[in-house]
């Protein structure tokens, strides 16, 4: 029985190992490339999210990396904070701004998502992450149909991709929810 | 069967035997991809790349493949192949791969690539099924790139991402339909339809 199987699919196992060694040198090789290609997306993105910022220090607030960023003068002028979670088909990577009080949403920036093309990539258009801008982070954003009624509150779904942007919205209330409380203690700063 | 050679391989690839205007094959990527030219050429060497391998491969394995497992060792080495040339270009491309998004990894079901390695690679020689695959994937690179030329300059007005018309006087012209969905196939069409009026015409002409 083993012979028969060995005898039939020998050459299936020996170019699947084969290829699985490629594949583990390709990711060696270029790993440390692709990691310091996010970082650099990374950063650039804080400088987004975070209006006014010219400088960042970087701290943890609990089990979370945030962004302390100043102006020129060393000013506070904000927090980016990046987060991630599951979105429709896979993992949506984002970072967000808070003000230098932690009570708004002052920007928002998707890193990495693998939405459906053309209905829940659309949560990478400007027009969209516009919303988030000017959120109230001191209590949970929701996603709505239709115009929202409380921009403070309410950010307007992509159409045909609700499960995207409720996955954002959920994303960005969590990562707030757990950074705020020890942003604002004098400690965490 | 004669055996074709690898010259003959390599010439179908752009006219005769055309992946894109005469299989019209790959379409997702043909339509989804070539609203500009930077990306079309990105994507027609990704698939290039690929096709070498995986027909290398698949050549030189010819003797070995069973029937019922061959379509298996294929889509195995496509996959190896390509999850390569992704992280390539994650690392030393990323904003074009960033803008291709999951194209990428979707060359692993572009049907060029499994059927070049059905029709050519797993029945001819080393050097027939190279030539074969550099000739689809020009073939399939020239045909993305006629596309994301005219896509390009009509819908942005700008060629490899520099203006080719003043950008102010252009935006209220801009063809939009061109870079959305919609255009690809109006201008996919009007391609196969003017390389199939140049075919007829050339066979009416050797008739005649």
């Amino acid at each position: 029985m083993i012979k028969k199987f060995l005898g039939e699919s020998w050459l299936v196992l020996v170019v699947g190992t084969g290829f699985a060694v490629l594949l583990a040198g390709a990711q060696a090789g270029f790993g440390p490339r692709i990691a310091q290609n996010k970082r650099e997306a990374l950063e650039q993105a804080v400088f987004e999210v975070v209006p006014g910022a010219e400088k960042f220090e970087r701290l943890s607030a609990g089990a979370r990396q945030v962004f302390r960023c100043l102006d020129a003068a060393g000013q506070l002028v904000g927090w980016a904070v990046p987060a991630s979670g599951f979105g429709f088909q896979d993992k949506i990577e984002l970072v967000f701004g808070l003000s230098a009080d932690t009570n708004t949403i002052t920007g928002l920036k998707i890193l990495d998502q693998k939405e459906t093309p053309g209905l829940g990539n659309k949560i990478e258009e400007a027009a969209w992450r516009a919303q988030f801008k000017g959120l109230d982070a001191t209590s949970p954003g929701s996603t709505v149909k239709g115009a929202p009624k409380d921009k403070a509150h309410e950010v307007q779904a992509v159409t045909g991709a609700t499960i995207s942007s409720t996955s954002v919205m959920k994303i960005v209330n969590q990562a707030a929810a757990e950074v705020r409380p020890k942003l604002s203690e004098p400690g965490g700063r | 069967m004669a055996e074709i050679t690898a010259g003959q391989r390599f010439k179908a690839g752009f006219w005769a035997d055309n992946p894109t205007l005469v299989q019209v094959l790959g379409m997702c990527p043909t339509l989804a991809v070539s609203n500009s030219l930077e990306n079309a050429l990105v994507m027609g060497m990704a698939v290039t790349f690929v096709l070498l391998g995986s027909n290398l491969i698949t050549s030189l394995l010819r003797n070995l493949l069973r029937p019922h497992l061959r379509i298996l060792i294929f889509t195995l080495t496509i996959a190896g192949f390509v999850t390569i040339a992704d992280l390539f270009l994650q690392a030393h491309l990323p904003a074009a791969s960033k803008k291709l998004g999951p194209f990428v990894p979707l060359i692993i079901v572009n049907c060029i690539i499994i059927a070049r390695c059905e029709v050519c690679a797993s029945r001819s020689s080393v050097r027939a099924a190279l030539a074969d695959a550099v000739g689809q994937g020009l073939g399939f690179t020239i045909a993305l790139s006629i596309l994301g030329v005219v896509r390009e300059v009509l819908g942005s007005g700008t060629l490899l991402n520099r203006p080719v018309f003043d950008p102010q006087a252009f935006k209220p012209h801009a063809w939009v339909i061109m870079i959305l969905p919609p255009g690809a196939f109006i201008m996919l069409g009007i391609l196969i339809g003017a390389a199939n009026q140049v075919r007829l015409r050339r066979a009416r002409g050797g008739a005649a």
